[in-house]
């Protein structure tokens, strides 16, 4: 009847998966080693690059159906309001990691610790680094604010019968030179799934 | 400690075309039948109950689940020869926030994002050119800050609070009610408007005819569109 259900992070080797972060902001960082759930740590900024772009380290988001007596949960869905109010530049973008036939969703099999080349995280659809359940697709990554309340993101069509993770959504921030250094306002995802 | 659920308010009852009838939980011991397990092609209705005071306590007891009595209007849906019934709760999470209008005290829940057929409806504004308004009042806070200047003055003379705002003569600041000069206008103070009050999820029930569009009805009893799954 009701399933117990949370919104992790999951990050690092592993993968490591977070304390429920419904209704919580998420940093999008330079590391992978931390949830970024701790506002206080400043630690680990994404860099603006000199020229070019300079990327965040790569994050999944997924829901965890954590036990209740439910028959199945299924099609989970993620958008944003549309308009993310982030200063990061000229070509600078909150991305999501998009696949190009089927669910967006990253399977939790197919977790990809994000990396780093030293000053940047690894993009997403990059061919070498990247993130190798998106990076061969045709479009690998789209903005996020192609995904809004008239067109939600399908990220896990499948059916859940037992208490398990669904697939999650990667996002990750692109920087351009000209992006505003310093923390940014907090941006709301919002998730929905079905349940009987 | 949270639930990590949201505490539904109805329970769906399906009756057969024989006058008999399922309903999600067993009168007696609270139990829940699975809506997997009907006989969904022997279905002529289904329906969503509001769960009584009574029922709360038994699903409590036989399945350990948090319920929320309520005396929300009745819903059925008629289910077509040849077809099955669908039943669906979709939570959304966050859905929206409460804001607080601290011009007139109201408060609303107010709907992320562009327009969206089910939750942008009265009661629950889009927002134009991201700000937002109040719903009673039409206060205008922004979105990102929700924040909006005021210039607060006071009138030595009378020694209160005056509004309209003074006018401006020769740069000087004038009460108008008065005609005193230089009345301070240098207590510039960031005032909110619109603040929001919380985080909360969303619980939207969808019930009709399967692989047709279900009706939709959010956890007010309120029927707020239809659309497929």
């Amino acid at each position: 009847m009701v399933a117990t259900v949370t919104v992790r992070v999951n990050y690092g080797a592993g993968p490591t998966e977070s304390a429920d972060v419904n209704g919580l902001p998420v940093r999008l960082i330079n590391a992978a080693s931390s949830d970024g759930r701790d506002q206080a740590d400043t630690s680990d900024p994404v860099v603006i690059p000199g020229a070019g772009f300079g990327y965040s380290f790569y994050k999944h988001i997924c829901l965890s159906i954590d036990g209740g007596a439910f028959s199945q949960v299924d099609n989970v869905q993620m958008w944003c309001d549309g308009t993310i109010g982030w200063t990061l530049g000229t070509g600078g973008l909150l991305l999501v990691g998009t696949r190009d036939a089927g669910d967006h969703g990253c399977p939790e099999a197919s977790y990809d610790q994000a990396q780093g080349d030293g000053t940047y995280g690894y993009a997403i659809d990059v061919a070498v680094n990247g993130h190798p359940y998106y990076n061969a697709q045709t479009i690998g990554v789209q903005d996020i604010e192609n995904f809004h309340s008239g067109a939600k993101m399908a990220v896990d069509t499948g059916a859940h019968t037992i208490a398990e993770n669904t697939k999650g959504f990667v996002v990750q921030a692109k920087v351009d030179t000209d992006a505003t250094q310093g923390e940014q306002t907090d941006e709301t995802i919002q998730i929905s799934y079905d349940e009987q | 400690m949270a639930l990590n659920y949201t505490p539904r308010g109805y329970m769906w009852i399906a009756t057969y075309r024989n006058g008999q009838a399922v309903p999600q939980f067993d009168p007696l011991t609270g139990k829940e039948n699975k809506f997997k397990n009907i006989e969904k092609s022997d279905v002529e209705r289904i329906g969503l109950f509001p769960i009584s005071p009574t029922m709360t306590v038994k699903i409590l007891e036989g399945e350990g689940v948090l319920t929320v009595p309520n005396e929300n209007p009745i819903h059925e849906v008629l289910i077509p020869q040849g077809k099955e019934p669908d039943f669906w709760a979709r939570t959304i999470c966050p859905s929206g926030q409460f804001h607080e209008c601290l011009e007139c005290g109201y408060k609303w829940l107010f709907a992320f994002g562009k327009e969206d057929p089910v939750l942008t409806r009265k009661g629950y504004p889009k927002h134009r050119d991201h700000k937002i308004y109040c719903v009673s009042c039409a206060s205008e806070g922004k979105n990102t800050e929700l924040i909006r200047e005021r210039r607060k003055w006071r009138c030595p003379k009378v020694d209160e609070h005056r509004n309209p705002a003074p006018i401006r003569r020769y740069g000087v600041a004038v009460c108008p009610g008065c005609g005193y000069h230089n009345v301070p206008t240098d207590t510039k103070e960031e005032h909110r408007i619109v603040q929001k009050v919380v985080d909360m999820s969303y619980l939207v029930y969808l019930i009709g005819p399967k692989d047709e569009k279900l009706t939709y009805i959010n956890e007010w009893g309120e029927v707020i569109g239809k659309g497929v799954v």
